[in-house]
C-alpha cells in the first residue's frame, strides 16, 4: 500500500487522517509532561518540604537575634571594663606585663634561637647518626659472633678484630667534616662547622637546654599569666551580674563614633525593671541575662552564617533527627523545623521578637515570621538533664508523629489516621505519667502533681480503680480470693476424708479390710495433716484481710453511724442534691428520675435515705451506740480551740462572709445543720476508733459478746476515715462539739417519716447498689462491694472506638459544641470556641480521648443525651462533680497521660532505692495532708499559714508548726519513727504536746500502721539524702572546764538557751519560748545536723528566730574551730570547738519530766 | 432528617473514590459516545439498505470519503501517534494526581480493632457487594469465573455476522443489551452501590443519611425453604436443587421460546452446545439480579442449603 497523500492537488479536500496534523497537541502534551516532571521534581526538593523555608528563616532570626546578643553582650562587656574594679586588675596586669616584659622577650628569643639550632643540626647529623648506627649494629654483630664461634677471645667490639673495619668505619663517620646553617630569632644567618661526632654530642646537649629554656620561659610568663588571668576571671564571673549591668557605665560615642565618655544607665534600670515586673525575677534571669562571653556567641554567629539548609543535590546534608536504638528504634524529627530547642543560648519568642524589632524589619516580615517555632525548649537545663533528648526523643513525653516532617499536621499527629496526638499546651505534662505513674507528687512537674492531688481529692479513686490510689482494694480482691480457694479446698479434701472412711467401713471382709486399711490410714492422716495446715493459712489471710481493711481508707464516711450522727430530717435534702445542703460539699449530686414529692424530694431520694438510716446501726442493736456527751460547753471557747489547734489546716468554713480553712476535708459551715451534738463530741475524741470492730470473716459488725470470742487480729477496729485524734480534753471536746454544732442555718426542713419506711428499702438498696455508694461510703451488707467506675489506670490507651459519644459522635466530629455555654464554678467558659485557629483549636471538631475526658468531666450524663432507657438503671451513673476550669484540664491531662506506655520497659525510669522511698512516702504525704500544717518542699506554703489572721511578718517559730525539709537531716529515725506513733509521746490527753510546748497547734495523732511509719521515716530519710541506716556518731562527756563553759554559754550571760528553749530548770512554756524542748535533743537530734546549726542556723531557715553567735577563731578560716562570740573568763583552759562542747552540754540534759 | 451534603462531600471526596468517580465519568462519555456511533451507522445501513445502487458505490462509513483518499491507514505512524498523545495525556494526569491526591495511610495496624467499613478496593466492591447476596464460594468463585469463561466464550458462541469493525446497534442489538446489562448493572452499579451506599457494619445508606456506625436495622433472613416450613435437611437440599436447577431449566425453557420467536436466526445459526451455553449463560445472568431483589426485598439470604455449599 503506498501512502497516497495528494496534498498537491486543491480540487481533493484534505485526508482527515493522513493530512491531519497532530504537532499541536503533542507539543502541548509533551510541554505539559515537561512541566509536570519538573513540578514533581520541584515538590520532590522544595514544595514537600516546607521546613526548608522554616529553616531559611531560622537563619534569618538566629543571625538577627545573635547579632543583638553579641552587640549586648560587647558592650556589657566594655561597659565592664570600664568600672573601677576592672581598671585596677587591667592596670595591675598592664603593670606586671610592662615589669616582665624584657626578661619574657629575651628568653622568649633565646628559646627561639635554641629551638632553630636544634631542628637544623637535626636536619644536618640525621643521616650521619644513622650510618653510625648501622655501623655499630654490624660491629656489635660481629665481633659477637666471633667470639661465640671461638675465633676471638674478647666480645669487646672496640678490640674484637672482627669488628675492626666497622669501628674503624664509625670512627671515619665520626671525623666527617659537617656544617649546618640556622637563623637566629633576629633574622641573623649562623653557619656553624663541626665534626660529626662531636655534633652529635652537641645535639643532646642542646636538647636538655632547650627543655630548661622552656621552662625559665614559664616561670617568666607566670606572673602575667596570674595577672590576666585575675583579670579575665573577674570579666567572666561578672558577665551574667545583674548588679554590674545596672551599674556599669555605659560609653557614650561622640560625632565620629569614637568613645568619649560615659553615662549612669539609669534609663537601663528602669527598662529592666519594667520587664522584671513583666515576667517575673526569676524568669527574667532565666531568660535575658544570659552568661556566654561575648566570644562564645560571636562562634555562634560565625555557626550559623555557616548554617546552609541543604540544596537539592550534593552540599552539605544536616541531619536534625534523633535515632534511639535502645527504645525500638525510636526516631524524632522534630528539630527539623523546631530548630532552637537545645540552642546553647537560650531564645524566648519575646526576645526574638524584640531582636527582629531592633534590627529594623518590616513588619510584614515581623507578621509572618512564626518566632515562637524557634524558641529553645523551657526550662531546658533541668528537664534535659534527666532526660536527655538524644536518649529519649521528643514525642516519648510529647506525642505526636516524630518522623513526620511533610506538613505541621502530620508531624503533630492530628490527623485521625495518627493515634497519639500532640499534647496541647494545656495538657503538656500528660507525657511525664506514663514513666512517673508511681509519683503523686512529681517535682518539675506542677501540674501533673496537682492533677493526681485532685484525683484523690474529689474521691475519683472511690469508683474508679486507679493503681497506686487503692491498693488496699485489690489487694483484698486477692486475699478475699484465696480464703475463698482455701475454703473450698478445704471442703473438698474433708469430703475426700469422708469418702476413704466410708470405702474402709464397707469391706466387710477381714483379710481385705488388712489390705486397705493401712493405706487407706496413712491417706487419711495426710488429709488431716493438709486440713490442718489449710486452717492455718485460712487465720493468716484473715487476719491480712483485716489487716488491710485497716489500712484502708475510704473517700467518704462511713455510713453506720448516721442514726446516731444525722439529724434525721436533712438527709434526704442531702442525698438528694449536697450542694444544696453545704455549697463545698465533696460529695457530688446523683441524678434523680421519677416523681417528687410537695417538698421537691424525688421518690428515689427518699428510698435511698431510708435504705441508708435503717442500714445504720441503731443503740438497740449496739449499745456502744448510746453516746453521752458531758453538756456545759461554751461555743465561744470552742471556737477559740477550734481556730488554734490546728481544725483548719484541713477543714475550711466560712467566717463573716469569707471562706478560710484549708479544701482538705470537709468544709464545716452550718455543720450544725446535720450533725448531733453526741456524736460531734464522741468524732472529736476519738475519729480513727470504731464504735463496734467489724469482721470481715464473718462480712458484720460484732456485738461485744460476739467478738469476745474472735481471733483479735481478724478485727477492724479503724475507721476508714484519715481525720486524725487531736488529743483533745473534754472540755475542748466538749466545747468545740457546742460550737460546732450551733453553726446553723436558718433553713426549715419536714419531718422525714419515710426513713423509718421499710418498704422503700429493697428500692433503695437496690438505687445505692446501682449508684455505687459502696465505693465511697462504708455501708452495712455492702462492704466488700468495689466501685462501680471502668478502671483508668490507662485509660489514655483506650482506642476512640471504645469511648462512647453517643448520639454526639457526629457532632464531635464536625466540632458542634454541646456545651458552648457551660461554665464552670469559677466562671470559665471552657468550651467556648477559641478565637482563631491557634494551635489549641479543636482542629474542626472534639472527637478525641481529650474531648471525650473534657465533656464527660464537665456534664458527665452528656453522652445520654437522646438515648432511650427502658429502665432508669441503664442510664449513666457518674454523678456529677463541682470542677473549676483548671481542675478540669489537669484531671484531663491525667488520664490522657494514663498510658500503656510504647516505651519499652527497659528503657523507663527505675528509681533506685531513694527514689522509690521518696514516691512511697509521697503517697502517704498526700493520703493524710502533711501539707496542710507543714512545709515539706521548699516553696509550699501550708495552709495553716494561710489563715487571714497571721501578720505578713508573723514569727514562724512562736506559732506555726516546723518545716519537715531536711526532716531525715535534723532528726534520728527511731526518733521520728516514735513521734509519729504518738506525737504526745506518752502524754495522752493530759499533755498533749511534748516536745514544742509553746505553740497552740498541736501534731495529732493519726494512728499510722507501722507500715506507713516505716515508709515515712524512709522517705524523710531519702529526701534529705541520708542513708537508711543511720549510724550515731558517739557524743563523748563534758570535762570538768568544758562544763563551766558550756554552762557559761548557755546561761542568761551568755546565749540564754533557756529564754527561747525549754529545758531543765525551765519546763512550762512562757511569752518567750519558741523553740522545741532540748531534754529531748540527745534520742533526737543527729548531731551531725547541731554543728551545722547551732553556728548559722540563718543559713539552714532563714527566718529562724534562733542567733548565730559564734565566730571562726580566725577569720575567713574554714578549719579553725568555733568559738563564743563574746570572750568570757571560761574559755580559759578549752582548746575543743565550742559548738561541740554545746552539742555534747545538750546531749547531757536529763530528759523531760513525764 | 436533612440532607446531609457533608456526609456526601465525605465520600465524594476522598482520594480512594477517585478512580470510581472516573469510571463513572468515563463509562457514561463512552456509552454515549458509543449509541452516538452507533445511530450514525445505523442511519446509513438503512439508507443503503433502501438504496441498493448507492450501496454498491458507497464507502459504507457515515464520514465524508474522497475516492483519491486511501482506504488503508497504515498503524505507523497515524495510529501510533495518536496513541502516543494519549499516552502522553495519561502520563501527564497520572503524574499530578499522584501529586495532588496520594495515598492516604489508615492507622497502624491494630490486629484487634477493624476499620468499619472494612472495604476492598473499588474494583473488587462489585465483588464485595455480592457478597451480600450470595456464598462466598458462589460470589467469590463461581460467579467471577463464569463471567471470565462467558466472556472467553464469546467468540464461540456469537454467530451474528454482522456488526464486525463498525458501530452499530440495529444489527448487534442482543449482544450490545447483554454485555451493558452484565456490565453496566452487575458490574459498575454494584461498585457503585459498594462505595457510595454501603456503610459502616455494610448496612444500606442512602446519599445524605450520615454514617452512623451505632444504627441498628432490622432485618430477618429467612431461607427459602423456611418459607414452605421445611427443616430436615435432606430435604431442605433437595427442594433446593430443585428450586434451583429446576429454575434454569424453567429459566432455560422460557428463553428458548423466546429466542425461537423473536431470535430465530440465532436459533438456526447456533449448534446446540453453543445455543444451550448462550441460553445458560443468559439465564444465569438474570438470575443474579433476581437474587438480589430476593434480598433486598424479601430478606430471602439462599434458596438452596446445603452442608457444603450455599445458593
Amino acid at each position: 500500500m503506498t501512502d497516497k497523500s495528494p496534498a498537491g492537488d486543491p480540487s481533493v479536500p484534505p485526508d482527515p487522517i493522513y493530512q491531519k496534523s497532530y504537532s499541536v497537541p503533542i507539543a502541548l502534551a509533551s510541554i505539559a509532561l515537561v512541566g509536570s516532571v519538573a513540578y514533581a521534581i520541584a515538590q520532590e526538593a522544595w514544595l514537600l518540604r516546607p521546613y526548608k523555608p522554616i529553616q531559611a528563616q531560622w537563619k534569618d532570626v538566629t543571625l538577627t537575634y545573635l547579632t543583638k546578643l553579641e552587640k549586648e553582650r560587647t558592650d556589657f562587656d566594655g561597659a565592664l571594663r570600664l568600672l573601677d574594679e576592672f581598671k585596677s586588675l587591667n592596670d595591675e596586669a598592664a603593670k606586671v606585663d610592662a615589669e616582665t616584659k624584657d626578661v619574657r622577650e629575651r628568653l622568649q628569643a633565646e628559646f627561639v634561637d635554641l629551638d632553630h639550632e636544634v631542628a637544623s643540626l637535626k636536619d644536618a647529623i640525621k643521616v650521619h647518626r644513622s650510618e653510625i648506627s648501622a655501623l655499630t649494629y654490624d660491629a656489635e654483630h660481629a665481633a659477637h659472633g666471633a667470639f661465640e664461634s671461638g675465633e676471638t677471645e674478647t666480645a669487646d667490639p672496640l678490640k674484637s678484630p672482627a669488628a675492626k673495619s666497622s669501628v674503624d668505619g664509625i670512627k671515619a663517620v665520626e671525623a666527617r667534616k659537617i656544617s649546618y646553617t640556622w637563623k637566629r630569632s633576629t633574622g641573623e644567618v649562623v653557619v656553624t662547622e663541626g665534626v660529626a661526632g662531636e655534633l652529635i654530642q652537641k645535639f643532646v646537649a642542646l636538647q636538655g637546654a632547650k627543655g630548661r629554656k622552656q621552662q625559665e620561659v614559664g616561670v617568666a610568663f607566670a606572673p602575667k599569666s596570674a595577672a590576666d588571668k585575675a583579670r579575665d576571671g573577674w570579666i567572666a564571673k561578672n558577665l551574667g551580674s545583674i548588679k554590674q549591668f545596672l551599674e556599669a557605665p555605659r560609653p557614650t560615642l561622640d560625632a565620629d563614633g569614637n568613645p568619649s565618655g560615659t553615662q549612669e544607665p539609669t534609663q537601663l534600670r528602669a527598662a529592666v525593671a519594667k520587664r522584671v515586673a513583666e515576667v517575673g525575677a526569676s524568669r527574667y534571669v532565666d531568660d535575658y541575662v544570659t552568661v556566654v562571653s561575648p566570644s562564645t556567641v560571636a562562634r555562634l554567629r560565625e555557626k550559623m552564617e555557616r548554617f546552609q539548609t541543604g540544596p537539592l543535590l550534593g552540599g552539605e546534608i544536616q541531619t536534625f533527627q534523633i535515632h534511639v536504638k535502645e527504645t525500638n528504634n525510636w526516631v524524632d524529627r522534630c528539630e527539623v523545623c523546631h530548630l532552637g530547642a537545645r540552642s546553647v543560648v537560650p531564645m524566648t519568642e519575646e526576645s526574638l521578637r524584640d531582636a527582629a524589632a531592633d534590627a529594623k524589619w518590616p513588619a510584614s516580615k515581623i507578621e509572618s515570621t512564626k518566632f515562637s517555632l524557634f524558641k529553645s525548649h523551657p526550662r531546658a537545663g533541668e528537664l534535659f538533664a534527666k532526660h536527655d533528648p538524644d536518649k529519649m526523643g521528643c514525642s516519648t513525653c510529647h506525642n505526636g508523629n516524630g518522623i513526620g516532617i511533610i506538613t505541621t499536621e502530620l508531624a503533630h499527629g492530628q490527623n485521625h489516621d495518627w493515634l497519639w496526638p500532640l499534647f496541647p499546651k494545656d495538657n503538656i505534662e500528660a507525657g511525664c505519667v506514663q514513666c512517673h505513674q508511681g509519683d503523686v507528687h512529681l517535682a518539675g512537674g506542677p501540674r501533673i502533681s496537682q492533677a493526681r492531688e485532685t484525683f484523690m481529692d474529689k474521691g475519683c479513686w472511690g469508683c474508679h480503680p486507679y493503681q497506686g490510689y487503692d491498693h488496699e482494694v485489690a489487694e483484698l480482691t486477692k486475699t478475699e480470693g484465696r480464703i475463698k480457694e482455701l475454703k473450698q479446698a478445704r471442703i473438698d479434701k474433708a469430703a475426700r476424708a469422708e469418702r476413704i472412711k466410708d470405702l474402709v467401713n464397707s469391706v466387710d471382709d477381714d483379710a481385705a479390710l488388712n489390705r486397705i486399711s493401712p493405706p487407706a490410714n496413712a491417706d487419711r492422716d495426710a488429709l488431716t495433716e493438709q486440713i490442718a495446715q489449710i486452717d492455718t493459712e485460712v487465720q493468716l489471710a484473715e487476719r491480712t484481710r483485716a489487716s488491710l481493711y485497716d489500712e484502708r481508707i475510704r473517700v467518704g464516711p462511713n455510713l453506720k453511724d448516721v442514726k446516731v450522727k444525722w439529724r434525721p430530717e436533712v438527709l434526704t435534702d442531702w442525698v438528694q442534691n449536697p450542694e444544696k445542703v453545704k455549697p463545698e460539699s465533696k460529695m457530688p449530686v446523683f441524678r434523680w428520675f421519677g416523681d417528687k414529692d410537695e417538698f421537691g424530694l424525688f421518690e428515689e431520694a427518699k428510698d435511698v435515705a431510708a435504705f441508708i438510716w435503717q442500714s445504720a446501726h441503731s443503740p438497740e442493736e449496739f449499745p456502744e451506740y448510746r453516746l453521752t456527751a458531758p453538756q456545759g460547753g461554751s461555743a465561744g471557747r470552742g471556737k477559740q480551740v477550734f481556730e488554734k489547734v490546728g481544725c483548719l489546716s484541713c477543714h475550711g468554713i466560712e467566717q463573716d462572709g469569707k471562706r478560710i480553712g484549708g479544701t482538705f476535708a470537709s468544709n464545716l459551715t452550718n455543720v450544725g445543720d446535720k450533725l448531733t451534738y453526741e456524736y460531734a463530741f464522741r468524732w472529736i475524741k476519738a475519729p480513727r476508733h470504731r464504735l463496734v470492730p467489724y469482721s470481715p470473716k464473718l462480712g458484720k459488725d460484732l456485738t461485744k459478746a460476739e467478738y469476745e470470742k474472735e481471733d483479735p487480729a481478724t478485727l477492724v477496729w479503724r475507721q476508714p476515715t484519715r481525720m486524725p485524734d487531736l488529743r483533745l480534753a473534754d472540755d475542748d471536746a466538749r466545747d468545740v462539739a457546742t460550737y460546732l454544732t450551733q453553726l446553723r442555718s436558718d433553713t426549715k426542713w419536714p419531718t422525714p417519716t419515710w426513713l423509718t419506711d421499710t418498704k422503700r428499702f429493697e428500692n433503695g438498696k437496690k438505687l445505692a447498689v446501682y449508684s455505687g455508694c459502696a465505693g465511697c461510703h462504708e455501708i452495712r451488707g455492702l462492704e466488700s462491694e468495689r466501685g462501680i467506675g471502668t478502671e483508668l489506670t490507662k485509660e489514655g490507651t483506650k482506642p476512640l472506638d471504645r469511648l462512647d459519644f453517643g448520639h454526639l459522635t457526629t457532632d464531635a466530629k464536625r466540632g458542634h459544641e454541646p456545651l458552648e455555654d457551660w461554665t464552670t464554678t469559677d466562671g470559665h467558659k471552657v468550651f467556648a470556641k477559641p478565637e482563631g485557629h491557634g494551635e489549641d483549636a479543636h482542629h474542626g471538631g472534639w472527637y478525641n480521648s481529650r474531648g471525650y475526658f473534657m465533656h464527660k468531666l464537665a456534664k458527665p450524663d452528656l453522652y445520654d443525651t437522646s438515648k432511650y432507657f427502658a429502665d432508669r438503671t441503664l442510664r449513666s451513673r457518674m454523678p456529677k462533680f463541682r470542677l473549676t476550669k483548671d481542675e478540669i484540664q489537669d484531671l484531663t491531662t491525667f488520664l490522657l497521660g494514663s498510658v500503656d506506655s510504647r516505651i519499652p520497659g527497659s528503657s523507663m525510669y527505675q528509681p533506685d532505692e531513694a527514689g522509690q522511698a521518696i514516691r512511697d512516702g509521697w503517697w502517704i504525704v498526700k493520703r493524710y495532708n502533711c501539707e496542710g500544717c507543714h512545709t515539706a518542699v521548699p516553696g509550699q506554703v501550708p495552709s495553716f499559714q494561710q489563715l487571714p489572721w497571721w501578720a505578713p511578718d508573723e514569727k514562724r517559730d512562736r506559732v506555726f508548726p516546723p518545716t519537715l525539709v531536711g526532716e531525715g537531716f535534723r532528726v534520728r529515725p527511731d526518733w521520728i519513727a516514735g513521734f509519729l506513733h504518738d506525737p504526745s509521746l506518752g502524754g495522752g490527753t493530759d499533755r498533749p504536746k511534748a516536745l514544742r510546748r509553746h505553740l497552740d497547734v498541736r501534731m495529732p495523732t493519726f494512728w499510722f500502721t507501722d507500715d506507713e511509719v516505716a515508709k515515712l521515716v524512709r522517705y524523710f530519710e531519702a529526701m534529705a539524702k541520708q542513708p537508711f541506716v543511720y549510724q550515731p556518731p558517739k557524743v563523748g562527756a563534758l570535762s570538768a572546764t568544758e562544763k563551766k563553759l558550756a554552762e557559761a554559754i548557755w546561761s542568761p550571760k551568755g546565749m540564754n538557751c533557756l529564754q527561747c528553749h525549754l529545758a531543765e530548770g525551765k519546763e512550762t512554756p512562757d511569752a518567750e519560748t519558741k523553740a522545741p524542748h532540748l531534754g529531748f535533743a540527745k534520742h533526737r537530734l543527729k548531731p551531725e545536723w547541731m554543728a551545722r546549726w547551732i553556728p548559722k542556723p540563718v543559713d539552714m531557715q532563714p527566718w529562724t528566730a534562733m542567733t548565730s553567735n559564734f565566730v571562726r577563731e580566725t577569720p575567713d578560716d574554714p578549719h579553725s574551730r568555733w568559738i563564743y562570740m563574746t570572750p568570757m573568763p571560761e574559755f580559759e583552759g578549752v582548746s575543743a570547738d565550742h559548738v561541740d562542747l554545746m552539742i555534747r552540754w545538750v546531749y547531757g540534759l536529763p530528759d523531760a519530766p513525764k | 432528617m436533612a440532607f446531609d451534603w457533608v456526609q456526601l462531600w465525605q465520600e465524594t471526596s476522598k482520594p480512594d473514590n477517585v478512580p470510581i468517580l472516573i469510571m463513572t465519568a468515563a463509562v457514561g462519555y463512552y456509552l454515549w459516545y458509543g449509541f452516538r456511533e452507533g445511530v450514525r451507522h445505523d442511519r446509513l445501513i438503512t439508507q443503503l439498505e433502501a438504496d441498493p445502487a448507492l450501496a454498491k458505490t458507497h464507502h459504507r462509513k457515515p464520514y465524508p470519503f474522497h475516492p483519491a483518499w486511501d482506504k488503508v491507514v497504515h498503524t505507523w505512524p497515524y495510529l501510533l501517534r495518536v496513541e502516543f498523545l494519549a499516552a502522553l495525556i495519561v502520563t501527564v494526569g497520572l503524574i499530578l494526581w499522584a501529586i495532588w491526591l496520594p495515598a492516604p495511610l489508615e492507622p497502624p495496624a491494630n490486629p484487634t480493632l477493624t476499620t468499619n467499613p472494612a472495604k476492598a478496593p473499588w474494583y473488587f466492591l462489585g465483588l464485595q457487594e455480592l457478597l451480600v447476596y450470595f456464598d462466598p464460594w458462589i460470589a467469590g468463585v463461581i460467579l467471577p469465573h463464569l463471567v471470565l469463561g462467558g466472556l472467553m466464550a464469546i467468540p464461540y458462541i456469537d454467530v451474528n455476522p454482522l456488526g464486525n469493525g463498525y458501530y452499530t446497534w440495529r444489527q448487534r442489538k442482543f449482544a450490545i443489551s447483554t454485555y451493558m446489562f452484565g456490565f453496566l448493572v452487575l458490574w459498575v452499579l454494584l461498585a457503585i452501590v459498594g462505595t457510595f451506599i454501603r456503610g459502616p457494619g455494610w448496612m444500606w445508606f442512602w446519599p445524605g443519611m450520615t454514617w452512623d456506625a451505632h444504627r441498628q436495622v432490622h432485618e430477618v433472613n429467612r431461607h427459602l425453604h423456611e418459607l414452605f416450613g421445611l427443616t430436615d435437611p435432606w430435604v431442605v437440599g433437595i427442594f433446593g436443587g430443585l428450586v434451583t436447577l429446576g429454575g434454569i431449566g424453567v429459566g432455560m425453557a422460557v428463553c428458548d421460546v423466546i429466542f425461537r420467536k423473536f431470535k430465530p436466526k440465532t436459533f438456526l445459526r447456533q449448534n446446540l452446545v453453543q445455543y444451550l451455553i448462550t441460553l445458560h449463560l443468559i439465564v444465569l445472568m438474570a438470575a443474579v439480579p433476581l437474587k438480589i431483589v430476593l434480598k433486598l426485598v424479601f430478606n430471602i439470604k439462599y434458596i438452596w442449603v446445603t452442608p457444603w455449599f450455599n445458593v
